[in-house]
């Protein structure tokens, strides 16, 4: 079990994140959703162990002799790899980061995406299929996905979903991601959050959303992706009048 | 090893940021030249050369010192450097030693060229002298990479923390630079002392053991638990945090400066 024990953490200003807890079990699939601002991206920095917390604990449940990263794969909301590298020399960096044999990439091969290439020549959705490979080449213990997925095409996207799922069946990483468009990605979480400005306002299974008051409120017939549309509407109205 | 692609990529960065630098020696004699030649200027080849290298070196290392992260901040790869599960010990090794070493060679170079060696433009050989080549040629150059490196590790943003992580190796080699005998004399009293050679020399090297090497190493030192936390730490409160540790340390250095050479 990971847990985020009343987080609360910034980048030097005001906190982006108070007194957050969230526990996500191994082999479970959360998506976490709210608005913009609302620090969904730092609440997957804090998993990534990329944001120290100002308070609270993290905790992963592992072995703590080793660097909790060793067992994370983080694709963030950029394609934020080396791009003067090419792609056979971002993996073999990545591999010997983590200590790791030489192993196929074969989503890179899905998607004909060369060796040789180098990062700052591919277009962004075959950016994010390299970085996506080279974390699932990790066999990670937690997946962390920020979005990103979101600006592959829907073939590239297919493609990386299959791998996503391969991985999952596979190693039964715990995965987290941040959705904002809530489709193919969204339709493999297990539970959703809603995260809003004042904290985590749902946490619920995907089965029992219909049921959650909130959600009702939001207007079930719209379906689950609408009530969650609609939800980060509701946000976005109660912070421009507060009652 | 581990990592060895990221210490080839350090090294090969390392030899590009050098030969660049360095092709700037090319200028020397074209301008020894126009100067002689055309404006009628009386200093010697020798002259030229050693001003031209002289600042050359001196560009370079601060070149080096400043580009430490150069690639990832143009490849916009800090994020991801960031999330590899690195040790901080081995992020530092992968980008100061080259750096160090290429320092280091370049002015042992120099030091031999203008020195010791070919043009012997400057004064022979003692112990004072072999203090000073230590301490200019290693001990700066290695003040100016750590704090070059801890600079760009906090985003670079910060002139108050530049100041402060420059100091260092400013120190050393302006101490260097003043000679060591008022220091000497300030620290240990030794215009007292009635030294043998032997004692004088070891006298001379624990001063400036204890009144120069420590101090000048003190506000970087201080950094280190910062640093431990640099890619878990946002580059706005890394710097915030820097500045506040080092700032006694700093101003202690300052302080030191002031009494030993102004």
């Amino acid at each position: 079990m990971i847990r985020l024990d009343n987080v609360t953490c910034g980048y030097g200003g005001s906190p982006v994140l108070s007194r957050v807890s969230l526990s996500v079990a191994e082999g479970e699939t959360v998506m976490i959703t709210g608005p913009n601002g609302v620090g969904k991206s730092s609440m997957l920095r804090v998993l990534a162990g990329s944001l120290v917390p100002s308070k609270g604990n993290v905790d992963y449940g592992w072995p703590e002799e080793r660097d909790p990263r060793h067992l994370i794969g983080y694709l963030p909301d950029c394609t934020c790899i080396y791009r003067s590298l090419r792609v056979n020399q971002l993996e073999r960096l990545h591999r010997e980061s983590y200590g790791l044999p030489r192993s196929p990439l074969p989503l890179l091969e899905k998607a004909s995406i060369p060796e040789s290439a180098r990062i700052g020549e591919l277009s962004g959705g075959h950016r994010v299929l390299v970085h996506l490979s080279l974390i699932l080449s990790t066999r990670p213990r937690l997946i962390l996905l920020d979005e990103v997925l979101n600006t592959v095409d829907p073939y590239l996207r297919d493609l990386a979903l299959q791998e996503i799922v391969t991985a999952m069946a596979d190693t039964k990483p715990a995965v987290v991601m941040v959705n904002l468009v809530f489709g193919e990605t969204a339709a493999l979480a297990e539970r959703v959050v809603f995260l809003d400005y004042d904290g985590i306002k749902l946490d619920e299974p995907v089965d029992q959303l219909r049921h959650n008051p909130l959600v009702q409120a939001a207007g079930i017939e719209k379906g689950i992706p609408g009530m969650l549309t609609e939800l980060i509407h509701i946000a976005h109205g109660e912070r421009r009048n507060p009652q | 090893m581990k990592s060895s692609f990221m210490l080839n990529m350090e090294i090969s960065d390392t030899l590009k940021q050098t030969g660049t630098v360095l092709a700037f020696l090319a200028v020397i004699p074209p301008v020894y030249l126009v100067n002689s030649m055309r404006l009628g200027g009386d200093a010697s080849f020798a002259h030229h050369a050693f001003y031209g290298s002289l600042f050359t070196v001196a560009f370079l290392m601060m070149t080096l010192a400043t580009s430490m992260f150069r690639r990832e901040r143009s490849d916009d790869a800090m994020q991801y450097l960031k999330t590899l599960p690195l040790s901080p010990a081995r992020v530092a090794a992968r980008k100061i030693i080259p750096r160090l070493f290429a320092s280091w060679i370049v002015a042992v170079l120099f030091a031999i060229v203008f020195f010791r060696g070919l043009l012997l433009i400057h004064r022979s050989g003692s112990v004072l002298d072999a203090v000073f080549t230590v301490n200019v040629i290693l001990l700066a150059p290695a003040l100016l990479m750590a704090g070059g490196f801890l600079f760009d590790v906090s985003g670079r943003k910060s002139p108050v923390l530049a100041l402060m992580l420059a100091l260092p190796a400013l120190f050393v080699f302006i101490a260097a630079g003043n000679g060591w005998f008022p220091l000497l004399r300030l620290f240990l009293g030794l215009w007292r002392w009635n030294m043998t050679p032997g004692l004088f020399h070891a006298a001379a090297i624990l001063s400036v053991a204890l009144g120069v090497v420590l101090p000048a190493m003190l506000p970087l030192l201080v950094l280190a638990p910062v640093y431990r936390e640099w890619n878990r730490t946002p580059e706005r409160v890394l710097t915030r945090k820097m500045i506040r540790r080092a700032s006694i340390p700093s101003v202690a250095l300052l302080a030191l400066f002031v009494l030993y050479f102004l």
